[in-house]
C-alpha cells in the first residue's frame, strides 16, 4: 500500500497549479463563458506545449505515456482551475478510447494528431432523451458503400463545435447479437448540423443532427471490442476523469469558505469562530476526505487493468452525493454575497453541479452498483 | 498511490480469518455491549482473549521491545477489520491500545514491567475512567480527588459511565491532584485496583437493556505512588498521548459491511406486495449507497493506517473516521429497521425475530457510537480548528 502521489506525480501537480495560476486566471473563465465563440482555442497551444495532449498517449506516437492515474492528477488541478476548453473531452472523451480501442495500425495517424494538437475528438453517446443507457441509442447505422451510414440526433455533446471528430454510438437494427456500433465521424461531413446547446455553463455542449451521413468503413472502432464495451469503457473512465475534475473544484470551494469566513465579521468576531460554521466546514472536509481517496482507488484499479467498474461507480455515486451537499454549505457559508454574479464562488457551483450530472448522478450509478450487489 | 496489500498481509488476514472461523461458535451472534452481560459469556470472552495472546495478537502492534510482535500499524488495521467484521471477542483497547502505550511512552521500567506482561497475556481486563458526572466533552474538568499523602495518593469522588468496570481488574484514571492550579495543570494519571477497598460500583443499564457501563464511586481509596504514571500534576498530557496506537476506526466499516450483507441476504428472499424487497428500486438505492458509504469509510481508515505506518500523526484523519464511520452505522441501522418492518420490533428473545434480533440490538446501541470516544461534535471542532485552522476566538 502506497497513499500519496509519486515523485513524478507531484512534479505534475506542481507543474500544473504554477501554469493555470499565470495562464487560466478567474478571469479567463468568465471571458469563456461570456464569449465562447472567441476564446474556444485560447490557452490550447500552451497545453500541447506542456505535453498535455499526449499526457495519455504512448511514446510512440509522440506521447507521453502517462496512466489514468496521472491524467487524474491532473484533471484535479484543471478542475480546480475551472480550465475551459476542450482539454477534457479531447484527452477522456477521445483520445482514451481510441487508443485503448483501436485495431493496431488503424489510427496511428490520428493519436499523433491528437498529441500535437493538430485535430480533437469528442464523444457522442446522449441523445435527446439525455441518457447514458445503451439502449436509449436510437442513432442508427446501416452498411452502404465502402462503409456505413448514420442517421439521428445526438444531444449534450462537449465541444462539438471545435472538434474535428465524434466518437459515436450508433445501433445497427439488422444485426441481432451486437447491433451497438461505435463510429469515428468527421465534423465535416456531408449531413451533419451542429447546433450549440444553451447550458447553464455554456460550456460548448452541442446538438447534432446526421443526415445520412457516410462514412469509410475503417472508422468502426468496434473491430476488436464490441460496441457494449468500448462505450462501458468510455463511459467508465469518463465518471471518474470527471470526479477528479470536481474534487479539484469542490476543494477550491472549500478552500474559498475558509478564507472568507476567517476574515468576515460579524458581533465582533469571525464568522469562522461560529461552531455552526466551522462544523459545516468539518462535514465539507470529512465529505472530501472521502471523495479523493474512492477517485484515487478507482484510478489506481483503471490504471492496473483490473476489473474496476464497480468501484468507479462507487466513486461517482459518491462524489456526485457530496457535491450536492457542499454547494449548499459553501453558499450558507458566504450569505448574500455568494450569491452574486460577480463572486467567484458561483462559477464553481454551476460546473459542479453540472459534473454531477454528467457520466451518470448518483441515482444512475446506485443502480448499477445495486445490479453489482446481486440486487 | 497503490491500494494492494502485500501477499505476506493477504496471507495474515487469511490466517485470521480462518482463526475466527474454527474458535467461534457458528452461533456467535453478541455485540461487542453484550459481552459482559453475563457470566458465562465473559468467561468465553476471557479465554478466547488468551487464545489470541497465545497467537501474540493481543500486542501485535506493540514494539518487540515490550513484548509485543512489532507489526505494521496496516497489519493492526486488517485484524482489527477481521474481528470486527466476525463480531468477535477479544478486541481490548483499554489494555492493549490505550493503556499500554501510556506506559510504554511514560512508564517507569518498573512500571513496564509490573502492568505491561498482564496485558499480553490477556490475563488482566482493564477499563477507563475518565467521564465523570459532570465532566464528558470536557474531560479536562474532572474532580475526582487524589490527595497527596505520604507513599499513597487518597481517592474521593467518582468516575462515570465506566465501560464493562464490573468485570473489570482495574481502572486507569484521570484524578486532580492540584485544585488551585488550571484545569489542564492540576491532573494526575493513575492505575487503581478495582479490588481496592472504598469502591463501589454500580450498573447502569442501558437504553438497549444491556448492561455495559458503570458508575465506580471512590471512597477514601488508597492509590500507591507507584501507580502514579508521569509527573504528578502532568496527567492531562499523558492521557492525550494516545496518538501513538492504531485508530484507523476500521471496525465501523467491517461492522457495517458485515450488517449490510446480512440485509442483502434478508431482502433477497422476503416478498412485499408481491415482490421481493431487493427488486424494489428504491430498496437497490439505498443499498448502494450504504455500500458506497462503507467502501469511503473503510478507505479512509486504510488511509489513516497508512498515514500512521509512515510516522505521521493523522488528527484530523482520525476525527474525519470516528464521525463519517459513526454516523454512517445510524443510517445502516435506520435502514435496517425500515427495511424490516413491523418485524424490526421483535428483540432476539423472539423465536421470530429477523435475523436473531441484531438489528434491532444495532439501532438501540447506534445511539451511542457518536457520544462515546468523544462526540460528533467534538470531532468536528478538532477537524474545523486543528484541521482546517479556523479560529476559535
Ligand atoms: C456507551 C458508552 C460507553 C462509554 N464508556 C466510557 C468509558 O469506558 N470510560 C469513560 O471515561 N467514559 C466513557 N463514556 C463517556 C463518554 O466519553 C462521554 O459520554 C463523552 O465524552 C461525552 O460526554 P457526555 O456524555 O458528558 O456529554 P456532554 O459532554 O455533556 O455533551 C452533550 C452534548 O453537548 C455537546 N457538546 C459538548 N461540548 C461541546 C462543544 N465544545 N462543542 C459543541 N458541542 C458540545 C456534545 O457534543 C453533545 O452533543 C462512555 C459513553 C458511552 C455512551
Amino acid at each position: 500500500m502506497y497513499l500519496d502521489l509519486t515523485e513524478s506525480q507531484q512534479m505534475l501537480r506542481a507543474a500544473a497549479k504554477e501554469f493555470l495560476a499565470s495562464a487560466c486566471p478567474l478571469q479567463v473563465v468568465r471571458e469563456f463563458e461570456e464569449d465562447p465563440e472567441t476564446h474556444r482555442s485560447r490557452l490550447w497551444d500552451h497545453l500541447v506545449e506542456l505535453g498535455w495532449t499526449g499526457l495519455v498517449i504512448p511514446e510512440q506516437y509522440g506521447g507521453l505515456g502517462g496512466s489514468f492515474s496521472d491524467l487524474v492528477v491532473l484533471l484535479e488541478e484543471t478542475g480546480r482551475a475551472l480550465l475551459p476548453g476542450s482539454f477534457f473531452s479531447n484527452t477522456v472523451l477521445f483520445s482514451l478510447p481510441l487508443l485503448a480501442f483501436s485495431s493496431p495500425g488503424q489510427n496511428d495517424h490520428l493519436l499523433e494528431q491528437l498529441v500535437s494538437g493538430e485535430v480533437k475528438g469528442t464523444l457522442a453517446i446522449s441523445e435527446p432523451s439525455g441518457s447514458y443507457h445503451f439502449s436509449d441509442v436510437e442513432t442508427r447505422v446501416s452498411p452502404s458503400e465502402n462503409g456505413f451510414m448514420l442517421t439521428g440526433t445526438k444531444m449534450f455533446v462537449t465541444d462539438a463545435l471545435i472538434s474535428d471528430y465524434f466518437l459515436l454510438a450508433a445501433v445497427d437494427s439488422s444485426s441481432k447479437d451486437n447491433p451497438l456500433g461505435m463510429f469515428l465521424v468527421n465534423s465535416d461531413a456531408p449531413g451533419m448540423e451542429i447546433t450549440g446547446l444553451e447550458t447553464f455553463t455554456n460550456d460548448g455542449q452541442a446538438r447534432i443532427k446526421l443526415d445520412s451521413v457516410c462514412i469509410p468503413a475503417s472508422h468502426s472502432l468496434t473491430q476488436v471490442s464490441s460496441g457494449e464495451a468500448v462505450l462501458s469503457k468510455t463511459l467508465e473512465w469518463a465518471s471518474v476523469a470527471k470526479c477528479a475534475e470536481m474534487l479539484g473544484c469542490a476543494q477550491a470551494i472549500l478552500e474559498l469558505v475558509i478564507a472568507y469566513t476567517k476574515q468576515r465579521e460579524q458581533f465582533g468576531r469571525p464568522i469562522g469562530t461560529f461552531q455552526a460554521i466551522q462544523h459545516y466546514c468539518a462535514n465539507m472536509a470529512t465529505d472530501l476526505e472521502g471523495a479523493r481517496i474512492v477517485t484515487y482507488r478507482a484510478a489506481w484499479k483503471i490504471s492496473t487493468g483490473t476489473t474496476s467498474e464497480m468501484e468507479s461507480s462507487v466513486a461517482k455515486s459518491w462524489v456526485s452525493s457530496i457535491a450536492s451537499r457542499l454547494v449548499y454549505l459553501a453558499h450558507q457559508s458566504f450569505g448574500a454575497i455568494g450569491f452574486t454574479q460577480d463572486h467567484d464562488l458561483q462559477l464553481f457551483t454551476r460546473r459542479l453541479k453540472a459534473g454531477e450530472i454528467m457520466f451518470g448522478d448518483e441515482f444512475f450509478h446506485n443502480s448499477k452498483i445495486a445490479d453489482f450487489l446481486g440486487l | 498511490m497503490d491500494f494492494s496489500f502485500t501477499p505476506e498481509e493477504d496471507r495474515f488476514r487469511a490466517e485470521v480469518r480462518q482463526f475466527l472461523s474454527k474458535e467461534l461458535p457458528s452461533d456467535w451472534t453478541f455485540l461487542e455491549d453484550e459481552f459482559a452481560d453475563d457470566h458465562t459469556r465473559w468467561q468465553f470472552v476471557i479465554e478466547f482473549k488468551k487464545k489470541l495472546a497465545v497467537k501474540g495478537w493481543l500486542t501485535l502492534s506493540w514494539p518487540k521491545e515490550f513484548g509485543g510482535v512489532g507489526a505494521s500499524h496496516l497489519t493492526q488495521t486488517i485484524y482489527n477489520e477481521e474481528l470486527a467484521y466476525a463480531r468477535a471477542p477479544g478486541r481490548d483497547i483499554f489494555g492493549t491500545r490505550m493503556l499500554g502505550p501510556v506506559l510504554m511512552l511514560y512508564g517507569t521500567n518498573d512500571q513496564q514491567n509490573q502492568f505491561l506482561p498482564p496485558i499480553a497475556s490477556g490475563e488482566i481486563q482493564w477499563c477507563q475512567g475518565y467521564s465523570e458526572p459532570n465532566s464528558g466533552s470536557d474531560l479536562a474538568s474532572v474532580q475526582l480527588q487524589a490527595v497527596d499523602s505520604g507513599d499513597h495518593f487518597i481517592l474521593n469522588g467518582s468516575k462515570m459511565w465506566t465501560s464493562r468496570a464490573h468485570v473489570s481488574d482495574a481502572i486507569f484514571l484521570l484524578a486532580r491532584t492540584n485544585p488551585s492550579a488550571p484545569k489542564h495543570k492540576g491532573l494526575s494519571f493513575l492505575l487503581c485496583d478495582l479490588a481496592s477497598s472504598g469502591i463501589s460500583i454500580e450498573p447502569i443499564p442501558n437504553l438497549a437493556g444491556m448492561h455495559y457501563f458503570n458508575q465506580v464511586r471512590f471512597d477514601d481509596v488508597k492509590v500507591p505512588k507507584g501507580n502514579l504514571i508521569g509527573a504528578k500534576d502532568e496527567g492531562w498530557s499523558v492521557a492525550t498521548a494516545l496518538l501513538d496506537f492504531e485508530r484507523s476506526g476500521i471496525e465501523y466499516s467491517a461492522e457495517a459491511a458485515k450488517t449490510l450483507e446480512e440485509l442483502t441476504a434478508f431482502a433477497k428472499t422476503e416478498k412485499r406486495n408481491g415482490m421481493l424487497l431487493s427488486e424494489s428500486e428504491s430498496v437497490r438505492q439505498s443499498f448502494a449507497s450504504l455500500y458506497t458509504q462503507i467502501e469511503v469509510s473503510r478507505l479512509i481508515s486504510y488511509r489513516i493506517a497508512w498515514l500512521q505506518s509512515t510516522g505521521a500523526i493523522p488528527n484530523k484523519e482520525a476525527s474525519m473516521g470516528k464521525l463519517f464511520g459513526t454516523e454512517l452505522q445510524q443510517r445502516i441501522a435506520v435502514f435496517g429497521m425500515q427495511l424490516l418492518g413491523l418485524s424490526g420490533q421483535l428483540t432476539s428473545k423472539s423465536r421470530w425475530a429477523p435475523l436473531e434480533g441484531l438489528i434491532l440490538k444495532q439501532y438501540l446501541l447506534s445511539f451511542s457510537t457518536t457520544i462515546r470516544g468523544g462526540t460528533s461534535e467534538i470531532q468536528r471542532n478538532i477537524i474545523a480548528q486543528r484541521g482546517l485552522g479556523l479560529p476559535r476566538k
